[in-house]
């Protein structure tokens, strides 16, 4: 699994791999836990962001997915990428979490006001606009089913094969394909209200 | 292909996942139909706005604090680690000593054996009266010879070692005691005890000998009911008499006669059976007169049946020493004295029993009497 936000990680130190880092922690060597949170973090966070919605959620249910993983090491035997099954601790969380917030129905008011801007800095109307486009991007995944959210982020956001994603939701590629299709559609509505309504107009 | 298939399509036509045919066909279609385009667009176009959504950096010190909660729960098992550290000397000295009880445990049972041949040989030599305690501990620890394991396993030994000569004490007592087969023969017995070699040849004769041997005689132990007078002090019948004298009727509570060793006696009495002749004479006459009384009387009086007619002497061995238990009737015992005086020559009376018997049994409880007839005295004149 290679997600795109994972390769933009600078600061990991790449001379160990994640399977030397998971032997070292499961003989007790606590600190290649650190390498491992620090090479995974902003790829687990961005996802589990983009599913919420919310900055400060993300952040704590990052970190919770995180210490699961520490605490459930030991059941890791290493028929699958760390990253795979990180990913599917993290989608666990994130979709439990999704739907407590979904009840309590704060997602939509606190997005606007938690997302921190990280991008290079560009001039104050195209930040504007991106920043809108951007709110209504995330508005509408928050729409989808959480079903279709975790696919298209998976293919979309982080650039995760068929397969991967195929062995880390543990259904066929074909249902990948389908439901990725399905989901797509879905986004589409969503925004077409935003995106499409002035072109249609036109 | 129409506009519905090609839009089933759209997805794995953007990803391009499509094989090399359905991808040619849906482009072709997409480039044609204008609506499809558009389609196709704002999917394209959906696509990219997720996938140019920015990735955020998360907070900062955030692989930090997730390590310090992972050190917070390593903290947990640290504090049973330490504990099971400060336990576990205490666990494994404790183990150890268990192992070592259970070694020891072992290699004690195991000698078991050894040590009761140890004693039996002790007690065969301690028979001997020029073995002394420092010989038997010599002895027994030239016959103990395993190579010491360990410390534990010495000082066992020396346990071991010391063990028997304690053991040794009563056991050389019951082997110095008389053998009961000579009661009956006391010149057999040494009077004083050969050592320990001669005494091992000693018991090789007596078993080479004891086929040729009549049976053991000197410790039958006879109950009222094998009696052949009415207390039958005379030398016991053989069983098919016995039977012949039924059906008796004595007076006595003879038939109560509880097994051997169920109690102790209240009397004991040491007899000796007069001249051969005449003991011979009374046996046949008190078997006559239990003969009579079982035919024409019912109340027994033993003092007109005492002085009966001689009968033919039957040949009867009466070299041996006995040993007799009667059950007694508490009226009846001094009929009882007065019988045993006129048939043997009382040589001692002792009341042994007499103070439990008044302490821990009913008072109407038949006595428990115990009679040792001794043979006639070897000064008497032959028969």
């Amino acid at each position: 699994m290679n997600p795109k936000s994972n390769s933009t990680e600078p600061m990991v130190s790449e001379a160990i791999s994640d399977a030397e880092c998971v032997q070292k922690l499961q003989r007790g060597q606590t600190d290649a836990f650190e390498t491992l949170v620090r090479r995974h973090e902003k790829t687990i966070f961005n996802l589990v962001y983009r599913m919420l919605g919310d900055y400060d959620e993300a952040a704590e249910t990052s970190q919770e997915v995180f210490l699961s993983a520490y605490r459930a090491i030991g059941q890791f035997r290493g028929e699958s990428n760390f990253s795979t099954w990180l990913y599917r601790i993290a989608l666990n969380h994130a979709t439990t979490r999704r739907k407590n917030l979904s009840t309590r129905q704060q997602r939509n008011v606190s997005l606007e006001m938690t997302e921190p801007i990280s991008d290079p800095q560009p001039g104050p109307a195209e930040t504007l606009e991106k920043k809108e486009i951007r709110e209504h991007v995330q508005k509408a995944l928050n729409n989808l089913a959480p079903d279709d959210a975790t696919v298209i982020l998976l293919r979309d956001l982080q650039d995760v094969s068929y397969e991967e994603v195929a062995q880390l939701l543990e259904i066929p590629v074909g249902t990948v394909k389908s439901r990725l299709h399905r989901a797509r559609q879905a986004l589409k509505t969503e925004l077409a209200s935003y995106f499409y309504a002035g072109r249609k107009a036109v | 292909m129409n506009c519905e298939e090609v839009a089933t399509h759209f997805s794995d036509y953007l990803d391009k996942s499509l094989d090399t045919a359905t991808m040619t066909r849906v482009a072709t279609h997409v480039i044609a139909c204008p609506l499809c385009r558009a389609e196709s667009s704002d999917l394209a176009d959906c696509i990219e706005q997720v996938a140019s959504l920015p990735a955020l950096d998360p907070p900062l010190g955030f692989a930090q604090r997730v390590m310090a909660h992972v050190r917070e729960v390593e903290e947990k098992p640290s504090i049973w680690q330490w504990l099971f550290q400060s336990w576990s000397k205490s666990i494994l000295q404790t183990t150890a000593v268990v192992m070592i009880a259970v070694l020891a445990a072992f290699l004690y049972q195991k000698d078991e054996p050894l040590k009761q041949n140890d004693s039996m040989n002790l007690a065969l030599q301690s028979a001997a009266p020029t073995a002394t305690a420092e010989n038997e501990r010599a002895l027994t620890s030239e016959s103990l010879t395993p190579p010491p394991v360990d410390s534990l396993a010495e000082n066992k030994l020396k346990t071991a070692v010391q063990g028997p000569a304690e053991i040794t004490k009563p056991l050389a007592d019951i082997a110095s005691a008389k053998p009961l087969s000579r009661l009956s023969a006391p010149s057999e017995v040494p009077q004083t005890p050969a050592p320990l070699k001669a005494e091992v040849e000693s018991r090789l004769e007596e078993k080479k000998e004891a086929a040729r041997k009549p049976p053991i005689r000197a410790l039958e132990v006879t109950t009222g009911r094998e009696a052949s007078g009415v207390f039958g002090f005379g030398p016991s019948l053989p069983l098919g008499e016995m039977r012949q004298l039924a059906p008796r009727s004595v007076p006595m509570a003879l038939e109560n006669s509880l097994p051997l060793g169920d109690r102790t006696t209240d009397f004991e009495f040491v007899v000796r059976r007069r001249a051969a002749q005449r003991r011979d004479q009374a046996e046949s006459a008190s078997v006559d007169s239990m003969r009579q009384s079982a035919e024409n009387d019912a109340t027994p009086n033993m003092a007109a049946r005492r002085p009966a007619p001689p009968a033919a002497a039957a040949p009867k061995i009466e070299s041996f020493a006995e040993i007799r238990f009667y059950n007694v009737a508490p009226e009846h015992f001094e009929i009882f004295k007065k019988e045993l005086a006129a048939e043997t020559n009382i040589e001692s009376e002792s009341k042994a029993a007499a103070k439990e018997k008044t302490a821990a049994t009913p008072a109407d409880r038949p006595l428990l009497i115990k009679v040792t007839i001794l043979p006639p005295d070897t000064t008497a004149p032959p028969r």
